[in-house]
């Protein structure tokens, strides 16, 4: 009794075993039931496995045509290897449908489109007498009559939803083989295939060689079936911070700037004194003095280093900037302008532009300042006022800085009649990081 | 036994592969990244009552009804958000917006900004937002904005777009200089630039005098100041001399004239005698009776050249003159011109 109730479980047992291992396997058999040669060497490469409704990464950033991450306008590329050689091909058929048997009812695979397919590219063995060309002219309906049973192109009239049609102009006859046949399509911003929208959907292509140029059934060289699938695109996320360090010193601030791009110290709290060695300015010698600033971001959209400030005054008197000209040293003429100083080294401490570059008034702050006669100093200045209101651009780089210090060299010259007094002004430096 | 496996095999099959068909793979956040973002702070001091400019773009278009800016110590979301000492931007006005537009503000916090609108889809653009009112944090270092976008008006819901922006917080180069009380003169028979160290002599020898010959010779002094109440130059010392016999000075502007003792200065470009230069131009002058030409005078410490307020450097040439009458006694006549510069700071 024992026996005869365990019989009908393990049979239950049994037959699900044997659908299970169909279903399996059902997506790989291969099928050749019109009476043609198996198509050997089969395969379909997808340029990306996203479904047709993707065209950005998860940071929603635009992932070019034909990228792995672009299953919206994709590009399939089939390769096969003719098993029927010395004998005329004519037309090719790829037929994109939920199942892959030939006889079997093709729907086509869920959100999928071909109707943007512009051209193909056929490149390996096959003769090139009578190139292969997609067929753009020919209606669905005129393709289905001749295909007959072997599957369905859906669309309308000349669009082609599920199906990429080529042809020679004039069927040729391949060599002695192997013939291996390699066909690209897509991939483009207009020429395009819209994978599935459905994630993680096995579809079909049904790729049939005929030997004449109509695709007619009774005409089928080879045939065979290629399986591919969409699949849930895997999002990694990892978070880089933004990163901006930003200093700014006199000398006695000017520390070494290492491995980890150390940022300047606070040195003087920023006070420095342009003149003699007691800040003491002069009509017959200019003088000058140099301020620090150092950068390292990761702002890959463009890094900017801007100033701002007034020129040095002493209540309603000034000693006049430099304008928006550079100009060189003039002692004995009232000078307040503010160079790059690219010869300030500082044993490596110092100026070390390597991603930043000066702005171009501002670039050619090293060289002679009290030469004589004054024309020959090399040195120029600028100073835009306006800067107190509208910060004005002292250097800047297209992408991140790793690590640049900028010595900014100040000149400071009068004239005899400059009045007497203390004059001040606070210089402000801003940087700006585009991420 | 055989079944028994079987139907192991098959049930296990059963059980794990719907099991892996359910494998759930993490998703991603699904907020998009604003892109081209940035903040632009008017200046960069600690603590400044100052204007913070954002600025960024939208990766894809998205339904955006409200931004959040918020002012933290870190930029990634996850971590909890700490203010910067000193930063406090309750007073924050919107001051201009551009790109998606229609937006005010609906909530300010110590350091957060909520901007709203009518829900609406965004474009492809630059979008930027000018925040007035801010008061900078106070130490020096980076600080971060944390940017986050909402579908909704008032902020609630997921965001569907955010990202953070960096600012810094650095000193201010104070840079002092002083001008010290500057007088600048120099006396020499010939100056030949605006540098009194280039001065050439300080002799004048007018050779044999005659009475029916004016002789004459030049000196220069340069003056300049930056004294708020200018200057004064005296010409100090007695008409020219032997022992004591002397040849008469002439008090006041006369024109030079043979077989008359005369002894004169002016400060002015000559035609009787051919002789001196006007100054070169400036503030300063002459005195009036020493800004006659042709005419010539001298008396002792008289001004003879002046500017009320601070000048440039000036060069004056002074153009002396001496005629004798027919009985001067005979000797070696000379004197010493002293020039007196006096500046009123």
């Amino acid at each position: 009794m024992k026996r005869i109730r365990t019989m009908p479980k393990r049979l239950s047992a049994l037959l699900a075993a044997t659908i299970l291992l169909f279903w399996i396997a059902y997506p790989v058999v291969s099928y050749n039931s019109v009476h043609a040669a198996q198509l050997s060497s089969r395969k379909l490469l997808l340029s990306s496995s996203a479904i047709g409704t993707v065209s950005t990464d998860v940071g929603g950033v635009a992932v070019p045509p034909g990228n792995g991450g672009n299953g919206q306008k994709a590009k399939h590329t089939v390769t096969f290897t003719l098993t029927t050689n010395s004998s005329n091909d004519g037309s090719i058929l790829i037929m994109y449908c939920d199942d892959p048997i030939p006889q079997a009812t093709c729907n086509t695979p869920t959100g999928m489109t071909a109707a943007n397919v512009a051209a193909v590219t056929v490149t390996g063995g096959l003769v090139t007498t009578h190139p292969y060309a997609i067929d753009l002219g020919t209606t669905n309906a005129t393709i289905n009559t001749a295909i007959g049973t072997l599957g369905v192109c859906n669309g309308a009239s000349t669009t082609r939803t599920n199906c990429v049609a080529l042809k020679r102009s004039t069927a040729d006859t391949e060599g002695a083989g192997p013939t291996t046949a390699t066909i690209a399509y897509g991939g483009g911003s207009s020429d395009y295939i819209t994978n599935p929208t459905v994630d993680n959907y096995s579809f079909f292509a049904r790729i049939y060689v005929f030997t004449d140029t109509a695709w007619t059934k009774a005409n089928l060289l080879d045939n065979g079936s290629v399986a591919a699938s969409t699949a849930q695109q895997i999002d990694i996320t990892a978070k880089v911070k933004e990163v901006l360090n930003f200093s700014v010193a006199d000398v006695t601030g000017l520390v070494a700037p290492g491995l980890t791009c150390t940022p300047l110290t606070a040195g003087t709290n920023g006070a420095v004194a342009l003149g003699d060695v007691n800040g003491v300015l002069s009509f017959t010698t200019a003088y000058d003095v140099h301020s620090y600033f150092r950068i390292s971001t990761n702002a890959n959209g463009g890094t900017t280093v801007y100033y701002s400030g007034d020129t040095l005054k002493n209540g309603a008197n000034s000693i006049t900037a430099t304008g928006t000209t550079a100009v060189i040293s003039h002692y004995g003429t009232k000078q307040f302008g503010i160079g790059i100083d690219s010869g300030d080294t500082q044993g490596g401490n110092g100026y070390s532009f390597t991603d930043l570059t000066s702005a171009a008034q501002y670039a050619n702050g090293a060289g002679t300042i009290n030469a004589a006669p004054f024309t020959s100093n090399t040195a120029l200045f600028a100073f835009d006022t306006a800067s107190t209101t509208a910060p004005v651009i002292i250097a800047s780089a297209a992408g991140p800085v790793t690590c640049d210090t900028g010595s900014v060299r100040y000149l400071g010259n009068i004239s005899v009649n400059t009045p007497a007094g203390i004059y001040t002004t606070t210089i402000t430096y801003i940087a700006l990081g585009v991420y | 036994m055989v079944w028994l496996k079987i139907k192991r095999i098959s049930l296990s099959l059963v059980l794990i592969l719907p099991s892996l068909l359910l494998i759930n793979i993490p998703s991603a956040s699904a907020k998009t990244t604003l892109q081209q973002r940035s903040l632009f702070i008017a200046t960069s001091r600690g603590g400044a009552l100052t204007t913070h400019t954002f600025s960024f773009t939208f990766p894809i278009d998205v339904n955006v009804g409200s931004i959040n800016f918020q002012y933290c110590d870190d930029p990634i979301d996850v971590i909890a958000c700490i203010n910067p000492p000193g930063s406090d931007v309750t007073d924050a006005t919107l001051t201009s917006q551009s790109g998606e537009t229609g937006f005010t503000i609906s909530s300010t916090g110590t350091n957060q900004i909520s901007l709203s609108r009518t829900p609406s889809v965004t474009s492809p653009q630059v979008n930027t937002y000018v925040f007035d009112n801010v008061t900078n944090p106070s130490n020096v270092g980076p600080f971060f904005v944390r940017i986050s976008a909402f579908a909704s008006s008032d902020g609630s819901g997921s965001a569907v777009s955010f990202s953070s922006v960096a600012g810094a917080i650095t000193i201010g180069v104070n840079i002092s200089s002083e001008v010290p009380d500057i007088l600048y003169f120099c006396t020499a028979v010939t100056l030949p630039t605006t540098d009194c160290t280039d001065a050439i002599g300080y002799f004048i020898d007018l050779g044999t005098l005659s009475p029916g010959t004016t002789r004459f010779g030049t000196s220069q002094f340069l003056v300049g100041t930056n004294a708020a109440n200018g200057y004064n130059v005296t010409a100090n010392g007695p008409t020219m001399t032997s022992g004591t016999d002397i040849i008469n000075q002439l008090p006041g502007p006369t024109a030079s004239i043979h077989g008359l003792p005369q002894f004169g200065m002016n400060l002015r470009a000559n035609l009787s005698p051919l002789l001196g230069a006007d100054p070169t131009p400036g503030t300063g002058s002459p005195s009036p009776n020493y800004n006659i030409p042709n005419r010539y005078t001298y008396n002792d410490g008289d001004i003879v050249a002046s500017d009320p307020g601070r000048s440039l450097i000036e060069l004056y040439t002074v153009s002396y003159i001496v005629n004798i009458k027919a009985s001067q006694p005979a000797g070696v006549y000379n004197t010493t011109i002293t020039y007196v510069c006096t500046a009123g700071f």
